[in-house]
């Protein structure tokens, strides 16, 4: 998904394009530009990474003029680089594209183009390179660009501007395009909230429609040029509320996706009839002479790779989880023998890329797991498996954590086969059971009593998660979205670390959640019993079938019987829940907690 | 008063109403709405959508409620290039509720469609095009049938409307097709509309309205699923007679794994990331929904499987419905063909239905399924047992 913005009017373009292309970050964050004309030349500044970097690119920079285009980047198919990101020019830099959607006939078009010069591997590029075409055959900017999108096939929306040209000539078909009309000025965009602040008046472009927006006024047309109407409307909106498919908070969205992520992180990767796990991106081989694992990680990939850790070590695979800001600055002995395996939602957190540059020429072998396409780590390691959970907005990770243990209960799998040298009974039931975990995840989505514990124990001074094993990491976990939304004092433990110390915080205002996997659970039973012992309350995380666990809990959030490797995802879901609806009912910011930033690019 | 609409113009405006449980669908509805149930592999509300796009409407305001995130997640924020934008009936009071809770939404002229019949482009193009053209205030589809519907069946005379009930089996065979083109007046109308049984009726404000109501029968597709045997028929229909609506390219996909000695029919879905094994059989009219798992030897014909359901070792499912993540054992049969079910007290002979298995419930080895049975969610049915009745959600039956 992208977000294209156009505008023009008086004064300069460039700060209403960036504001624009703000209000559009929700449609993707991975790279962004402009390109403005004004007197003497077309501007472009593009630049991989998030607005604030193009922005300051901007700053100092002498792009200017009141017309322009700007374009925000989600890649799925090519890595966002500064070459990749838009707005796209012709050879001779005198026509600059931004486009949202996918041209089918690129390949076709780039043939037919082959005197021409390309930058990039986008399929954008075409679109300027043919306008260049027909402006060298004489035609002027509108007609050039009306021939231009008359040859392409496929889903677009497109914003073009030329050197000299004080307009903006924008298409849409099966990608939306809107126009916005102000006294002062015009706009295009892919949404409204790209020219709320500036306008409510709005008019909904139909698929075909070409228009032309100058100075003076727009013009709206058909695709044989002969002019067409369209209304001009008025929007009551909260400019906040876009994106969000009807939910409150990207947050909650997210939580609600994450069984339609999980099938996109487990599609095509288990081949059940065989019971194997294909990765296609791990070649046979990757793998040969590796003797132990470190994964390096932080925050919520830090507790997946906790989990990954005690899975790996069940499988008789020597695997350790550390911190990576700790890992950079005293990186443990590595050789040849060690897979590091850098687990990042957005590829590009400071302190994990730090770790892997910190092993760099010791020989240790790199693997990359992470979300964003291209990302920086993915670069860094030599090796990259995506976990395919699509776009994560809310600053609280929510699905990015599923569908990186999915992924990394494959590549345990995976690992597992290389250095053992024989597929684990087991492993045809477990991904039987990742087949089956959407239905599952969404079973716990359907039928989750976490309102009622929310309700409950949303004003206590403290929140203690506690777990074994995989039920250790998710209890952290649970713990740290707690603290990050709702700002009240949450901390998780191992449940074998409770008598060592944090059994002292433990009382009747301190509400217990311990998570039950279907491993050591007889001993975490035992720790309800302690805690139960000083009157805290306990919510117990825990499939249907587990007398013990619920016979001590004053509540019971439970889980579809599966797979124990799979357990954690599960219980791990209800906790997302309670949190959320903690947060909720506290009136928290969710989606913008405060200090916190969705990837942390600094150490 | 309605002006003379001279120039006929496109809608670029619809209304779908989503917020329905499906009552005699149940149990299937238990965690989603009727909308969102498949045939022929897709949600029933895609064929609107579709419907809606052909015709160039740019934006939908889909009234949702019975388990209205599932439709959330499955559509976001736009499907293919229409605008949808979400509004929430919280109570069940009626369609003619329903639509009032979308009155901020609209404006002008706009059309309304039910989101949970399977549609194509003719019939709100048809009633579209004939509203454009007159000067009434309303338009709506009616359809000939042999059965009474769910939306009321129509009196038509001269080509309007003379009378319209909600439910009940009137005089008249033509029944209320759920398509509807409107101007602002529907709103008026629905505030003088009286509440009846707890339900403010849409057809009950239309009778309401002051001005000319056409009666349309466009010549359209128009598949009711009032009931689980309409399910069944609709989707092996879809399958067989309208390859253009499914819209399906692959028959199977591309990431479902089917081994080399299963017998896949040329009028089946099989959806992503499935799992046929060896020797099992589909025949044609049956639909696996993504991630299902069928294990060997089972046979399944003219049946709606899945998501994420598993069919045991020689299993036979016959007109038969599993719901998400329900569990078949092996050696179980369900033979279908012809069943008599009783719903709300009317006995409906004849029926083509095997069983109706609700989401996640466990069906043990070697049980017989008669038809007709329904199986709740969450139950559990023990091995060997033969089923004569309906399952409770969450009970267990023992051998």
């Amino acid at each position: 998904m992208c977000g294209i913005t156009a505008r023009v009017g008086n004064g300069d373009a460039v700060e209403e394009l960036l504001s624009g292309l703000r209000n559009l970050e929700y449609r993707g964050y991975d790279s962004a530009g402009i390109a403005t004309v004004n007197a003497d030349s077309l501007d472009v500044v593009k630049r991989e990474g998030e607005i604030d970097v193009l922005c300051e690119s901007v700053d100092g920079s002498s792009v200017r003029g009141r017309t322009g285009i700007g374009h925000t980047r989600w890649s799925t198919h090519g890595p966002p680089t500064d070459a990749n990101a838009h707005p796209h020019t012709d050879c001779r830099e005198r026509v600059a594209v931004v486009h949202n959607g996918i041209i089918d006939n690129y390949a076709e078009l780039k043939r037919e183009l082959s005197t021409h010069e390309f930058t990039s591997d986008t399929d954008t590029e075409v679109v300027p390179h043919l306008i260049e075409e027909f402006r060298s055959a004489g035609h002027p900017p509108e007609e050039a660009f009306r021939m231009a999108i008359d040859r392409l096939s496929g889903s677009y929306a497109i914003a073009a501007v030329f050197e000299g040209t004080d307009a903006v000539f924008g298409t849409r078909r099966g990608s939306p395009l809107v126009l916005g009309r102000s006294p002062e000025s015009y706009y295009l965009a892919s949404d409204v909230p790209a020219f709320l602040e500036y306008t409510d008046e709005v008019v909904y472009l139909q698929d075909g429609d070409v228009v032309a927006i100058r100075s003076e006024g727009y013009a709206i047309t058909d695709a044989e040029g002969a002019a067409v109407e369209r209304s001009v409307e008025t929007v009551d909106w909260d400019p906040d509320d876009a994106g969000k498919g009807g939910y409150d908070h990207y947050m909650l969205k997210e939580i609600y996706e994450q069984p339609t992520a999980l099938r996109q992180t487990v599609r095509g990767r288990t081949d059940p009839l065989e019971q194997r796990v294909d990765l296609e991106e791990l070649p046979e081989g990757t793998f040969s002479g590796i003797e132990s694992v470190h994964l390096v990680a932080m925050g919520t990939s830090y507790h997946a790779a906790m989990y990954a850790r005690s899975l790996l070590t069940d499988r008789g695979i020597v695997a350790q989880a550390f911190l990576s800001g700790e890992y950079g600055s005293n990186p443990p002995p590595v050789d040849e023998r060690t897979l590091v395996i850098a687990v990042s939602q957005s590829g590009e957190t400071a302190d994990t890329l730090s770790a892997i540059r910190a092993i760099q020429g010791t020989g240790a072998r790199t693997l990359a797991l992470t979300n964003v396409v291209g990302s920086t780590v993915t670069r860094e390691c030599e090796n990259t498996v995506y976990i395919r959970a699509g776009p994560e907005i809310g600053v609280a990770a929510t699905k990015s954590f599923s569908s990186q243990v999915a992924t990394l209960i494959l590549l345990c799998e995976r690992l597992s086969h290389a250095t053992n040298g024989a597929t684990p009974r087991s492993t045809g039931d477990l991904l039987d059971s990742l087949t089956v975990l959407p239905d599952d995840v969404q079973q716990v989505l359907d039928e989750s009593e976490a309102q009622a514990v929310a309700s409950a124990y949303h004003d206590c001074e403290s929140y203690f998660f506690l777990g074994r094993g995989v039920g250790h990491a998710v209890a952290l976990e649970g713990a740290l979205k707690f603290k990050e939304i709702t700002y009240d004092h949450a901390e998780g433990f191992s449940a074998a670390e409770l008598k060592h110390g944090p059994l002292a915080l433990v009382t009747k205002d301190t509400p217990v959640f311990a998570v039950f996997t279907g491993r050591d659970d007889t001993k975490t039973v035992h720790n309800v019993k302690e805690v139960r012992a000083r009157n805290a309350p306990v919510i117990a995380v825990t499939d249907g079938d587990h007398t013990a666990a619920t016979e001590y809990a004053d509540h019971v959030l439970s889980i579809p019987d599966t797979h124990r490797d799979v357990a954690g995802i599960l219980a791990n879901v209800q906790l997302q829940l309670v949190s959320y609806l903690a947060a909720d009912m506290l009136a928290r910011p969710i989606d913008k907690p405060r200090n916190l930033a969705k990837s942390v690019t600094v150490e | 008063m309605s002006s003379d609409r001279t120039v006929a113009r496109p809608f670029d405006q619809a209304v779908v109403l989503a917020a329905g449980e499906g009552k005699r669908v149940r149990p299937l509805t238990r965690y989603q709405p009727k909308p969102m149930l498949r045939v022929a592999g897709r949600p029933i509300l895609e064929y609107p959508l579709d419907a809606l796009v052909s015709i160039g409407v740019e934006e939908v305001v889909l009234v949702v409620g019975h388990r209205r995130r599932r439709i959330q997640n499955h559509f976001g924020d736009g499907y293919d290039g229409m605008d949808l934008t979400y509004v929430t009936q919280e109570t069940r009071l009626g369609s003619g509720h329903a639509l009032q809770t979308a009155e901020d939404h609209v404006d002008g002229e706009f059309l309304v469609v039910n989101g949970d019949n399977v549609i194509d482009g003719t019939m709100v193009g048809e009633v579209a095009r004939r509203y454009a053209r007159s000067d009434a205030v309303a338009c709506l589809a009616v359809a000939a049938t042999t059965s009474a519907s769910e939306y009321g069946t129509v009196g038509v005379s001269d080509g309007l409307v003379d009378r319209i009930d909600e439910g009940g089996d009137g005089a008249s065979s033509r029944i209320n097709a759920g398509v509807y083109a409107f101007d602002r007046t529907i709103f008026d109308a629905l505030e003088r509309t009286r509440f009846r049984d707890g339900e403010r009726p849409l057809t009950g404000a239309i009778a309401e309205l002051d001005g000319k109501v056409l009666a349309e029968t466009p010549n359209g597709v128009w598949f009711d699923s009032s009931y689980p045997w309409d399910l069944l028929a609709t989707n092996e229909t879809l399958l067989y007679s309208y390859p253009e609506l499914v819209d399906v390219d692959e028959r199977v996909a591309g990431s479902a794994r089917v081994h080399d000695s299963a017998v896949i029919g040329e009028n089946v879905r099989i959806g992503a990331d499935c799992k046929v094994s060896a020797g099992a059989v589909v025949r044609g009219g049956s639909c696996l929904l993504s991630s299902t798992i069928v294990d060997e030897n089972a046979v399944l014909e003219d049946s709606i499987v899945g998501p994420d359901a598993r069919v045991g070792v020689n299993t036979l499912l016959r007109d038969s419905i599993v719901g998400s993540g329900a569990t078949i054992g092996d050696g179980t049969v369900s033979p279908g063909r012809s069943a008599t079910v009783v719903l709300d007290g009317t006995a409906y002979a004849d029926r083509r239905l095997g069983g109706v298995v609700a989401d996640r419930a466990t069906v043990g080895a070697n049980v017989t399924i008669e038809p007709g049975c329904r199986i709740g969610p969450r139950s559990s049915v023990g091995a060997g047992v033969t089923l004569g009745r309906d399952v409770d959600e969450g009970a267990e039956v023992v051998g």
